[in-house]
């Protein structure tokens, strides 16, 4: 019977294949007691188990050479310098002297290097240690006699099936054969998500019991963009995914055509189209999906996942990446903002009854101002890089604004000191998440240099209806007249003054807020990269005029449900 | 014995793809060859220690070599150190 398991999405793509699973020879060394008599025994096998495993990587390396860029190709160097050094190699003929097994002795070794690589700072060096254990399972697995798994050897469409994806497995990747890939962990930044992205591959982790659930051979189907997975899928069931991918296929070949084209309406206006990213890892998507700037840099991520505070340095080469990547494209970077659903466990702040109304974002930073400056600073140094704004998140009042920009203006007057030199003036604006800020917004339009509507937070603060909370997710509206109301008198308020006005969070890729902030005359919209093409492509099918009659009368509706029945009916949608 | 100390410049450090060149150059001598950085010391012609030891942006490592060839391994090692721009 058909069974959907839904995981997490690595990659995206729709694949067909039979299963092939790829089981680790885990580093599962059987433990067999041996005796002084034995170690010279001992010794040659897994002397023999180097020579194999000497031959087995020249041969993976020729293969994968021909359809892997040389970088991928070069973990196979690495690994066959691993089994020639010296300090490894002494340790696993010390281990079997002191009667150990060649597989124990192997995987004693290999634990010794693991825990050492993991524990150390970089997220790089601790991916290393997969490159570890790598090695000894093949060297048990030689030892053994087992045959690992050799997907070179694979010769029709399967879908492979593991626990986690080695490097060595994961370099051997043909996407002519291998048509999806389903792991049981794994993140969307390991070396197996990396890969298949690169090489279109579907791919889909986080299902914990994924190996119990699926026999080689049978039929699966892979949905990388839902991240379901269809076990033993009825005829229909092939039939609908197999027409849904092809869609899928042409319609991104179609959208290739919006590359280098201008973003504008059916009437000629205009709209700056940019890009939210995470950090400098998300630049490639910029500029294969012809960004026309960056929106919005979440500097969180730079803060999230680690044991201490970025340096000064470390974010200035973050930022000093993402600047020059987009040449003079403007880049929006904005500060910090931690605090409500974001925590840093390593500043140990206090636990707070209400945190998404309580010390977060610029609040935050205003508190904490050594933290607040080292990021300042970061940003000025790297403003020398590119075409840098900066942009302060959830401001309530102008007090807190200018607070923050004297900030940025001292540490700016003082860096040019340093330097000798005066640098370009940097744009600063903020984002407008509050009502309060959305209220006054005519007078904090004569302050800041532009606003950017961060519609999320706007519409649970205006709705007060924490947007995490499943038991008010009715009240969280996005088309509700209030908020409409709120959002268009920002755009008023920055027409008003000669400041632009843009707006990031869901409502910016959504087709039918789109066609609305156009009426209210947006300047810039901020989404997904990979939503830019589909994006310029539904707007130039839209025209302001007509958007400027719907967005007047939607404001006078009473109930959400009112406006997007409307804007339906503008849309053609019903 | 010969010893000679390197400041770091390299944004990732002593990564993967350098020190595979830094093992390939000091396996070629004879001499006893050691890495210290953060007052932990290895055995250069070890891809494993090597990379063990973390060595990032700015770090001051020392080199010591002791042999017979010892003042052309160091000589050798400084020159894959600045070509694979690890130092200045």
């Amino acid at each position: 019977m058909t069974e959907i398991i839904t995981g997490l999405k690595l990659s995206e793509g729709i694949g067909f294949g039979s299963i092939f699973i790829s089981k680790r020879a885990d580093i599962d060394a059987s433990e067999r007691e041996i005796d002084a008599a034995q170690i010279d025994e001992e010794i040659s096998a897994y002397k023999e188990s180097i020579q194999q495993a000497h031959i087995q990587l020249r041969i993976l390396r020729e293969n994968v050479g021909e359809h892997l860029d040389e970088d991928s190709a070069a973990i196979f160097d690495a690994h066959i310098m691993m089994l020639d050094d010296p300090g490894f190699n002494e340790q696993i003929i010390n281990n079997i002297n002191s009667l150990n097994n060649a597989e124990k002795a192997v995987q004693l070794a290999g634990q010794v290097y693991i825990t050492k690589f993991e524990s150390l700072d970089s997220e790089y060096m601790q991916a290393r240690a997969l490159d570890v254990k790598d090695i000894c399972m093949r060297l048990i697995a030689n030892v053994q006699g087992v045959q690992l798994t050799d997907l070179t050897r694979v010769d029709e469409p399967v879908v492979v099936v593991a626990d986690e994806l080695t490097p060595s497995a994961s370099a051997q990747l043909d996407s002519k054969y291998v048509k999806g890939i389903i792991t049981a962990t794994g993140g969307v930044t390991s070396h197996s998500a990396i890969i298949a992205r690169s090489l279109n591959i579907p791919a889909i982790s986080g299902v914990p019991d994924i190996l119990s659930k699926v026999n080689h051979g049978d039929d699966i189907i892979v949905d990388g963009f839902t991240g379901d997975i269809v076990l033993s899928p009825t005829e229909i069931e092939m039939a609908a995914y197999s027409e849904k991918s092809k869609a899928q296929e042409e319609r991104e070949e179609k959208l290739k055509d919006f590359i280098g084209k201008e973003t504008a309406t059916l009437d000629g206006i205009n709209i700056s189209l940019y890009a939210n990213i995470k950090g400098p890892e998300d630049t490639n998507d910029v500029s294969s999906n012809d960004a026309e700037g960056i929106g919005l840099y979440r500097t969180e991520f730079l803060y999230m996942n680690r044991m201490n505070l970025p340096s000064e340095e470390e974010q200035f080469e973050a930022y000093k990446t993402v600047l020059s990547s987009m040449d003079d494209k403007p880049v929006i970077i904005r500060t910090l903002d931690i605090g409500g659903d974001k925590e840093l466990s390593y500043l140990n702040l206090p636990k707070e009854s209400n945190p998404f109304l309580g010390e977060r974002s610029i609040r935050f930073l205003l508190k904490n101002e050594e933290i607040f400056k080292t990021q300042l600073r970061a940003l000025i140094r790297a403003s020398e890089h590119g075409n840098l704004k900066v942009m302060f998140p959830m401001v309530t009042t102008i007090d807190e604004f200018n607070r923050a920009k004297a900030l940025l203006v001292e540490e700016k007057e003082k860096y040019e000191a340093e330097i000798g030199k005066e640098l370009d003036n940097i744009a600063v604006g903020i984002m407008v998440e509050t009502p309060s800020a959305a209220i006054i917004s005519d007078q904090l339009a004569k302050h800041v240099d532009f606003f950017s509507i961060g519609s999320n937070d706007l519409i649970q603060y205006t709705m007060a209806a924490d947007r995490l909370n499943d038991q008010v997710s009715d009240l969280y509206q996005p088309y509700h007249p209030s908020v409409l109301g709120l959002i268009k008198k920002v755009i008023d308020s920055g027409r008003n003054n000669n400041k632009w006005v843009g707006i990031c969070g869901e409502m910016a890729c959504d087709y039918k807020s789109i066609a609305l902030l156009t009426g209210f005359g947006i300047d810039e919209l901020s989404v997904s990269p990979k939503n830019i093409l589909a994006i310029r492509e539904h707007i130039s099918k839209i025209k302001k005029t007509d958007m400027e009659h719907l967005s007047e009368q939607v404001l006078l509706c009473d109930s959400a449900e009112d406006v997007l029945y409307l804007i339906e009916e503008h849309l053609n949608l019903t | 014995m010969e010893t000679k100390s390197f400041l770091i410049i390299d944004e990732t450090g002593i990564h993967a793809r350098p020190a595979t060149i830094l093992v390939q150059t000091a396996t070629k001598f004879e001499s006893d060859i050691e890495l210290e950085y953060n007052s932990k010391k290895v055995n250069l012609k070890s891809i494993m220690g090597v990379m063990s030891l973390g060595v990032g942006k700015g770090a001051e490592v020392t080199i010591y070599a002791d042999g017979k060839d010892e003042a052309e391994a160091i000589e050798a090692i400084s020159e894959t150190l600045s070509s694979e721009g690890l130092t200045e």
